[in-house]
């Protein structure tokens, strides 16, 4: 499971996810890549989870690209515990994801077995996304 | 070399609201910068601008930019486009204006043709590492694209930015940098030995990760 090496803090504030993402936005390593169009917490798990998913279905050809990292820790209080006595302990680590953002890539195998690939993926986020193509059509009006 | 004229009118309005503000109103903001001039902002009427996007590659394109307010006329290149990323209309462009006679620094896209030997009778896959690359020459010499013959690659053999050739352009980047190569098929793991690997290294890999401050007072201490 993916997960930062050295982190200044333990614990982190949840934080404020509005507005859309700023970076990677665009398709920049394959030929096409699996977008949020909703904001959440991606955990370790569900990255791991849609990459296993990604990697089976291409197997011999074809590459992977992971574009998001799950550096924001998210605690959780034990099992029957009463409120209050401070936050709980670090549970699993999480990727906080905007609208737009680009978070998986696939490239080298023909766009119909990427899509697939995709939607697959898809599945095992709890987001809605779409897929991108490497060269968009931008929408003057 | 594709050529597209233009009407830009003078922005005195600036700020987020202004600027949305126009946007509903059909017209989109832009910036005009170059030759040390400061920054001017201009606004362009949608309309116009469906050519321009229709094109191909609309980077590399030389827009005819003529001022509404005094029809002073001027030749300029889209630098950079800002998009919403979710349903890809325009918010605003930045354009640098030229001089036909003075070379400039411009990404163009590289285009593959023909199938590689190596994928064709090899087995293996075409991995394009580049996309696009950063030439410097005159404008009017600025290629549409750059077209890059793989059919003669075989398995495991790369294709790097010294072995593109341009008449007219000076190529930038490291000339060792990989453009294209042709990858090995991948070997099928066993699925045992790579649950068997997945679960070695579950139990090496530490639950949580090293602090910063703390290795850094052990460090302090061992001094």
């Amino acid at each position: 499971m993916l997960m930062p090496k050295r982190v200044k803090h333990r614990k982190q504030h949840r934080g404020r996810m509005t507005g859309t993402a700023s970076r990677g936005q665009f398709v920049e390593f394959g030929d096409q890549g699996l977008m949020a169009t909703e904001s959440a917490w991606i955990t370790d798990r569900q990255i791991e989870s849609a990459r296993v998913a990604l990697t089976r279905f291409t197997k011999k050809g074809g590459r992977v690209w992971i574009r998001i990292f799950p550096d924001h820790p998210s605690t959780k209080k034990p099992a029957e515990t009463r409120m209050g006595k401070g936050k709980g302990a670090p549970d699993h680590w999480v990727a906080v994801i905007k609208p737009g953002r680009v978070m998986f890539e696939i490239g080298g195998i023909p766009p119909e077995s990427a899509k697939k690939a995709l939607g697959l993926a898809s599945h095992k986020l709890p987001i809605k996304t779409k897929i991108v193509e490497r060269d968009r059509t931008i929408k003057v009006i | 070399m594709n050529e597209v004229n233009l009407t830009a009118h003078r922005r005195d309005e600036t700020g987020k609201q202004r600027a949305k503000k126009m946007r509903r109103g059909g017209k989109i903001p832009a910036v005009l910068y170059g030759h040390g001039q400061p920054a001017l902002p201009i606004f362009i009427n949608s309309a116009e601008l469906i050519p321009l996007f229709k094109l191909a590659s609309h980077d590399n394109v030389i827009i005819n930019l003529e001022m509404a307010d005094d029809k002073k006329q001027m030749k300029a290149l889209l630098r950079q486009v800002q998009t919403e990323p979710l349903r890809n209309t325009l918010l605003h462009m930045d354009f640098q204006e030229i001089l036909l006679t003075e070379k400039i620094r411009i990404n163009v896209p590289i285009v593959l043709t023909g199938e590689a030997t190596g994928v064709k009778n090899e087995g293996g896959s075409l991995e394009q590492t580049l996309h696009s690359i950063e030439l410097s020459c005159l404008p009017t010499d600025i290629p549409e694209k750059i077209v890059v013959d793989v059919s003669g690659l075989k398995l495991g053999q790369i294709l790097h930015i010294s072995d593109i050739k341009l008449e007219k352009a000076e190529l930038h980047g490291a000339p060792t940098q990989p453009v294209v190569s042709v990858l090995a098929p991948r070997a099928e793991a066993e699925p045992v030995a790579a649950e068997g690997v997945a679960a070695a290294v579950a139990e090496t890999v530490p639950k949580e990760p090293e602090l910063v401050a703390k290795k850094k007072k052990e460090a302090e201490e061992e001094v």
